[in-house]
């Protein structure tokens, strides 16, 4: 565990210094992760919807939290089960029970973008991940945007280190291919 | 190797085109959304946490409230239900009068039923006979009537207490034997009390059994002349009767 993060746990755990060790967890992992929710549900509210329960779930559960973890994993977990959960939800509500309709819904989001732009790369990039299915897509975005290493990844994901290799190969195939026949 | 490098590295193996490709970040948001995030976070957490009574409540409950509201409200929802049964009863009946208040047009006095109603005991105590000891009494009484008359009723159906006579007995007895060992004045006394008291069975003798009777004993004293002129005769009647018949 990073040692910054050790010392705001410590602080957190004491009622004079808990809201302001919050305060600075928040600050730290705020940027994080919102991208990986933003990616995840593509609207800007839907993400800041997403982002605020997910402090809300580390407020309440920080006081639970075994250190025996990083305290970046246990947060990427928590955000990825609250941006799965959200999607899940958007899919009852529009009765899109398909996988593919739902990547649908959001490459449409992507679409309805005020600066959508079908020619630059980086949109059609965004566009390419949401065809994927969505574990490849997870990966894809953890490994391609955060760095992640497939170690911590594992632990965010609960898979093994091989299956997410080959997830991320298979992903950044797809992508490829579906950038060029654009 | 830089970490970074590798996941290039890795890249460049599986996606050199991808490998290749600048990392843009084309979505927005709102400008000073990340400086406002961390307030908007704590005040929102501070707000649920208090309506989770994570904070003191200012508000309380009277003690072992929580102990039967659910059976209050099972009664409260049952009550309803049944008000509503009613109510759409009267509606398909008479719906006009669903719209009239039931609400009480009578009054009572003012703190009539906050008042205690406390009873005074009698001055003088009037001797109470029992209205109810006298009608046991008159139902037994009754009860015995009726008994009794069923009772006579069933011995005189049922009864069979008449000796039976025995014919056979009394038919075996040499009478003209036993009365030789009977004196005469036995008998003429025997005959004196019991004139019409004769062994024999009790058949009804008809008045033309009793004439035949008669004729059959006379018929000896009657000669063959007068026998002939009363069969002519008679046949004389049967024929005219015979022709009558006939006619």
């Amino acid at each position: 565990m990073q040692g910054n993060d050790k010392e705001l746990l410590l602080q957190f755990h004491q009622a004079d210094t808990k809201e302001r060790a919050f305060t600075a967890i928040i600050k730290k992992y705020q940027e994080k992760l919102y991208w990986h929710i933003r990616r995840l549900v593509v609207a800007h509210d839907d993400a800041n919807d997403v982002l605020q329960n997910v402090f809300i779930k580390v407020w309440n559960g920080l006081a639970g939290f075994r250190e025996d973890s990083q305290l970046y994993t246990w947060l990427y977990r928590i955000a990825t089960n609250e941006s799965l959960s959200f999607l899940d939800q958007q899919k009852r509500r529009s009765t899109v029970s398909m996988d593919e309709e739902g990547s649908e819904a959001l490459t449409n989001q992507i679409k309805a973008d005020s600066n959508f732009d079908a020619r630059k790369l980086e949109w059609r990039l965004q566009i390419a991940i949401q065809q994927l299915p969505e574990k490849q897509r997870l990966v894809f975005n953890l490994r391609y945007f955060d760095e992640m290493p497939y170690q911590e990844m594992s632990r965010i994901l609960d898979t093994s280190e091989g299956a997410l290799k080959a997830s991320y190969h298979h992903a950044a195939k797809k992508i490829e291919e579906f950038i060029k026949n654009y | 190797m830089d970490k970074n490098e590798e996941i290039l590295n890795e890249l460049r193996e599986i996606s050199p085109f991808l490998a290749g490709l600048e990392q843009v970040n084309p979505y927005t948001l709102p400008d000073g959304y990340f400086e406002a995030l961390p307030d908007r976070i704590t005040e929102k957490i501070l707000l649920t946490a208090d309506l989770q009574s994570g904070l003191p409540n200012n508000y309380q409950v009277p003690h072992g409230y929580f102990d039967n509201l659910s059976d209050k409200v099972l009664s409260k929802i049952k009550m309803q239900e049944q008000v509503n049964e009613i109510s759409s009863e009267l509606a398909s009946v008479a719906p006009l009068l669903n719209t009239i208040s039931k609400a009480p047009v009578y009054r009572v006095p003012e703190g009539y039923f906050e008042r205690e109603l406390s009873i005074q005991p009698p001055k003088k105590t009037a001797p109470v006979f029992s209205i109810r000891l006298a009608k046991k009494w008159m139902q037994y009484a009754a009860a015995a009537v009726v008994a009794g008359v069923l009772v006579t009723g069933a011995f005189l159906y049922t009864d069979n207490s008449e000796l039976p006579v025995e014919y056979e007995k009394y038919g075996q007895i040499d009478i003209p034997a036993a009365l030789d060992n009977v004196s005469e004045e036995e008998l003429l006394k025997y005959l004196g009390n019991t004139e019409h008291n004769v062994i024999m069975p009790s058949v009804n003798v008809s008045a033309a059994e009793a004439e035949l009777f008669d004729m059959n004993s006379s018929m000896q004293t009657i000669s063959d002349e007068e026998l002939k002129q009363y069969l002519k005769e008679n046949t004389e009647l049967s024929d005219t009767v015979g022709s009558d018949k006939m006619e």
